[in-house]
């Protein structure tokens, strides 16, 4: 009789612990995914060609953007495009006439101070100029040290002649960040949208905001 | 006050459509019993009077109310037998999605435009964060917080940023609440909030499955199905969840109306809720709100099975990290330095 | 139809022999009635203003609910030492104790699962975890589990002291063919709830204080040590005041089983105690916590030495022979080694877990008034129920009430 219980009772226990061991070990893992490394499921799930509707097609339709002019790169992508947000272009508006008569005309308090604000925070004076970047003999575009021409638009090629590092992150997608969002069209954020040229260092600034219920919570243990 | 309006909802509920049992509530039992119409009904009525309990009793009252009121307690009804999101066909989501879209406008006056839109094929989202990069503005912080409709009274946020000494990454040593001029002399700042893990431990202890994983690897919430037994929470190695200890408050002028039912939909009092890189956005391409807000480019989003995408080029190039490996969580949000 | 008809008049006279007492009784009820309806009332605070109105927050999630819960569950797993050598070993000294101690496992299995359901955000829709309507997230889920072998405990340990009752009420013999396969389920099944309760916390990586092999034995080791004290002070209680006459050699036997878990309970205690504070890691910081206190904040120091002291204290008195014989001496050590456990469980285990968070964010956590209102309401409950059970049964079981019938 007795012998009869413990055997119920081993055959409830063999039933239950492996029961719990299976689940112990099967998890969450999907199917016969067995001990893959997430590394492992991006490779074997990747897709040469994305098959989906995602696309920033109609929200970009708005966004002013140029194609961006990289040759070394196999994908094309657009850039934020630069010369509408600029106030005074094209410079030739002023810049007609040389630039000694311009600065005679401030004298004779005739033309409003231009460019006056601006002091060049980027690199040992020494080394940059105003020169080095705009071209003074035609000053719609800029130069770069071998003496070609570059579109405002294109600036980021003036920038990738010294940071190459940054260039390099920057068309990876490392460095910088895409407008609205990650799927197509891939517009990019150009250098001087978050760097101002002559001053691209980033500034010091207070955060957004503190959190005050936060600052209660662990203060009103010290009680 | 609070009592009786709900005692009301309740007696109404008793003398609306639901008593003569032609009404349309409950896909949760529809989904998972499939039971005939009239038990369901006598089930609903028994768990209803289990509910009222004291309010059946002035029932009366409920001739007085508006046909609004009477529609507003039937909407609230419906939700509370509202299944399981996961179990839901297409045409349940759109019918609970326009239910809560109605009950919000009949609450709030505003009419939200709450998606119900599923994983897109052959993406699955991952993230990256340059701790380089990030100089402690938290503009990410309030971006996030509005954009998710996170409760203003207890300043719910998802996102910490953690103001590391240089020399050292550790975390208790870190200060996430700091109130000073960023980047602070030799301090370096990383961001934490829900890491979206492939294996995610909050998932698998949740006893009802009100947490999922889904196909396009967020980690969501169905805030209607979670009782609050805050498992996950306790589960989480990453402080990735976020509870409801009261009725959120968000100002009607401030409610973002752009939602998901699975984001930022908004929540109520004892339920869980967490960062889902911004369903709502990033389903239709749109990056999360924190990648929009950082002036700094520290965070990168992506699709991992994107061979082109940004996340991709940094997993390839950089030498990256994640946080706590060891627990084999494989967080799909990973951290890298220029 | 029949077995209904007896079992109703078994109710109703259950009912009128829990509603007959002498003055001390009625006060003893009354002020259980007092102290649930005090709860009712602070449940009712927390319903309307959430779960904020507790003190729990995002870093310490869970407290007094959980940890009085983890309690319970071994006081109701503790049943099993009593319901083992009665029906197998036909240790008779033991049979009057058992179905006290049955009681005792319902009442606290009850509690064990008010104590959830106050704990939870959304009780309302505590329906998603029945199986059928709601979706139970089985077998991953511990919780599943838990809610799985507590409701099953509860069955087992109502239907058989029904079925036992209902025979002698009838005053047949109760058939062994037909209890005691379940007596032998609910033997396991003890152990079962209390190993599942502890792996709820084991298996959480996220918290290295809880993820511990030696959980679930410590668990069983401290639940086998307070669950039989709590009996031995409640069989004396009814020894005094009712006509259930329970021998001195029944808490002898009993208090023996308390020494033999209390001794083990403290070479585990040492075991984890060495680990953690003999190379402490950084997954020691919660002990580092408990037992000195973080950058200046040290809720948890004092009660965790008094544990311990109480701990050590009641396991000496209970290991010296002369001492443990001595009525007075193994009172005090009931009491001193259930309040030792009980804050074990709770301060020292459970609260604890949380502090550090998961950043190293230390916010300490004490219990508002709703809490423990609701606290003492549920506490009241569980005595309440016991009380009316024990009252109800023992005189079925003296044979003093009987089955008429007509």
């Amino acid at each position: 009789m007795k012998n009869c219980y413990t055997n119920f009772l081993s055959a409830i226990c063999l039933f239950i612990v492996p029961l719990m061991l299976f689940e112990a070990c099967s998890g969450s893992h999907e199917e016969g995914a067995g001990h893959e490394s997430l590394l492992e499921t991006i490779k074997r799930k990747e897709k040469d060609s994305i098959e989906n509707d995602v696309n920033l097609h109609e929200l970009m339709r708005d966004v002013k953007k140029v194609l961006a002019e990289v040759p070394e790169s196999e994908r094309q992508f657009y850039v934020l495009e630069r010369k509408s947000e600029l106030k005074s272009f094209p410079c030739t508006n002023c810049h007609n006439v040389p630039l000694s008569s311009l600065q005679s005309d401030f004298a004779k308090q005739q033309k409003k101070k231009a460019h006056w604000e601006i002091e060049l925070v980027h690199a040992n004076k020494d080394i940059m100029d105003c020169n080095t970047c705009h071209d003074q003999n035609d000053l719609n575009s800029l130069v770069l040290l071998n003496g070609k021409k570059v579109d405002f638009d294109q600036s980021f090629k003036q920038c990738a002649q010294c940071h190459s590092t940054q260039y390099n992150d920057w068309l990876g997608g490392a460095h910088g960040k895409r407008v609205l969002g990650w799927a197509d069209p891939k517009v990019i954020y150009n250098c001087v949208n978050c760097h101002v040229p002559h001053e691209p260092a980033l500034p010091t600034r207070w955060p957004a905001r503190l959190n005050t219920a936060k600052l209660k919570e662990r203060q009103s243990d010290e009680n | 006050m609070k009592e009786k309006k709900e005692n009301n909802k309740a007696m109404q509920n008793t003398s609306g459509s639901c008593q003569n049992g032609n009404c349309s509530c409950g896909d949760g039992y529809q989904q998972t019993l499939n039971k005939k119409s009239d038990r369901r009904g006598m089930l609903k009525k028994l768990t209803m009077g289990l509910l009222t309990g004291a309010g059946m009793v002035n029932s009366a009252c409920s001739i007085t109310a508006s046909d609004e009121d009477k529609e507003k307690s039937q909407l609230d009804w419906e939700s509370f037998f509202q299944g399981n999101y996961q179990l839901m066909t297409e045409d349940e989501k759109k019918k609970t999605v326009e239910r809560l879209e109605r009950s919000y406008e009949l609450n709030h006056g505003r009419h939200p435009d709450i998606s119900a839109k599923g994983p897109e094929k052959d993406v699955l989202y991952g993230y990256a964060f340059n701790i380089s990069k990030c100089r402690g503005y938290m503009d990410c912080v309030n971006a996030c917080v509005q954009e998710n409709n996170q409760d203003r009274d207890t300043q719910m946020q998802y996102i910490r940023i953690h103001e590391h000494k240089n020399g050292q990454i550790n975390f208790e040593l870190a200060e996430d609440n700091y109130f000073h001029e960023v980047p602070a002399e030799g301090h370096f700042y990383m961001g934490t909030q829900c890491f979206h893990c492939e294996n995610p431990p909050c998932v698998k202890v949740c006893p009802v499955e009100a947490t999922w994983k889904e196909k396009d690897g967020i980690v969501v919430v169905d805030y209607d199905w979670c009782i609050g037994c805050r498992y996950c929470m306790a589960a989480c190695p990453y402080d990735g969840r976020r509870f409801n200890w009261q009725t959120p408050e968000v100002p009607e002028e401030e409610v973002n109306l752009n939602q998901h039912y699975l984001g930022n939909r908004l929540r109520k009092k004892g339920v869980m809720e967490k960062c889902t890189f911004c369903i709502q956005r990033s389903r239709e391409g749109k990056n999360p709100a924190c990648v929009e807000a950082c002036p700094t480019g520290a965070r990168i989003f992506g699709n991992l099975l994107d061979p082109n995408s940004e996340i991709r080029w940094v997993l390839a190039n950089k030498k990256v990290f994640r946080l706590k490996e060891d627990l084999g969580t494989e967080p799909k949000f990973w951290y890298f330095m220029d | 139809m029949k077995q209904l008809k007896i079992f109703i008049s078994l109710v109703k006279d259950g009912v009128s022999a829990a509603t007959i007492g002498n003055r001390t009784y009625h006060i003893w009820m009354a002020v259980l009635t007092f102290f649930m309806l005090l709860g009712a009332y602070c449940f009712n605070i927390q319903l309307d203003e959430g779960l904020s109105a507790t003190g729990m927050n995002d870093r310490v999630s869970w407290g007094l609910y959980i940890s009085n819960f983890t309690f319970l569950v071994g006081v109701a797993a503790a049943a099993v030492m009593l319901v083992l050598p009665t029906y197998v070993l036909k240790d008779v000294d033991f049979s009057k104790a058992v179905l006290i101690g049955e009681g005792l496992a319902v009442s606290a299995l009850i509690m064990c699962l008010a104590f959830v359901t106050v704990d939870l955000g959304g009780p309302a829709r505590a329906w998603h975890l029945i199986p059928g309507i709601g979706r139970f997230n089985w077998p991953d889920s511990m919780l599943a589990w838990d809610v799985i072998v507590l409701n099953g405990y509860l069955f087992i340990n109502l239907t058989i002291p029904l079925y036992i009752l209902m025979s002698k009420y009838q005053g047949k013999i109760p058939n062994k063919n037909i209890y005691l396969p379940g007596v032998m389920l609910s033997v396991f099944w003890a152990v079962g709830i209390h190993m599942v309760t502890a792996f709820l916390y084991a298996g959480l990586p996220a918290r290295p204080f809880w993820n511990s092999s030696l959980l679930g034995p410590r668990f069983l080791a401290s639940a086998f040590a307070a669950g039989p004290a709590l009996i031995i002070l409640a069989l004396q209680v009814i020894n005094k005041y009712s006509s259930y006459d329970i021998k001195d050699t029944t808490l002898r036997k009993i208090s023996l089983v308390v020494t033999v878990a209390a001794q083990i309970n403290l070479i585990m205690l040492a075991s984890e105690l060495f680990k953690e504070l003999y190379a402490p890691t950084h997954h020691s910081i919660s002990a580092m916590y408990l037992f000195f206190g973080l950058e200046g904040k040290n809720a948890l120091v004092p009660w965790i030495y008094s544990s311990i002291a109480m701990n050590v204290v009641a396991t000496v008195i209970l290991t010296m022979h002369t001492l443990r014989k001595n009525m007075k001496w193994l009172n005090v050590a009931c009491v001193l080694l259930f309040l030792a456990i009980w804050i074990e469980k709770g301060m020292g285990l459970i609260i604890p877990g949380f502090i550090p968070g998961p950043w190293g964010a230390i916010v300490e956590y004490a219990p508002t008034w709703v809490e423990i209102g609701v606290t003492v309401g549920v506490w009241a409950m569980g005595f309440f129920i016991f009380t009316i059970l024990v009252k109800s049964a023992i005189p079925i079981e003296t044979g003093r009430l009987k089955y008429q019938r007509g």
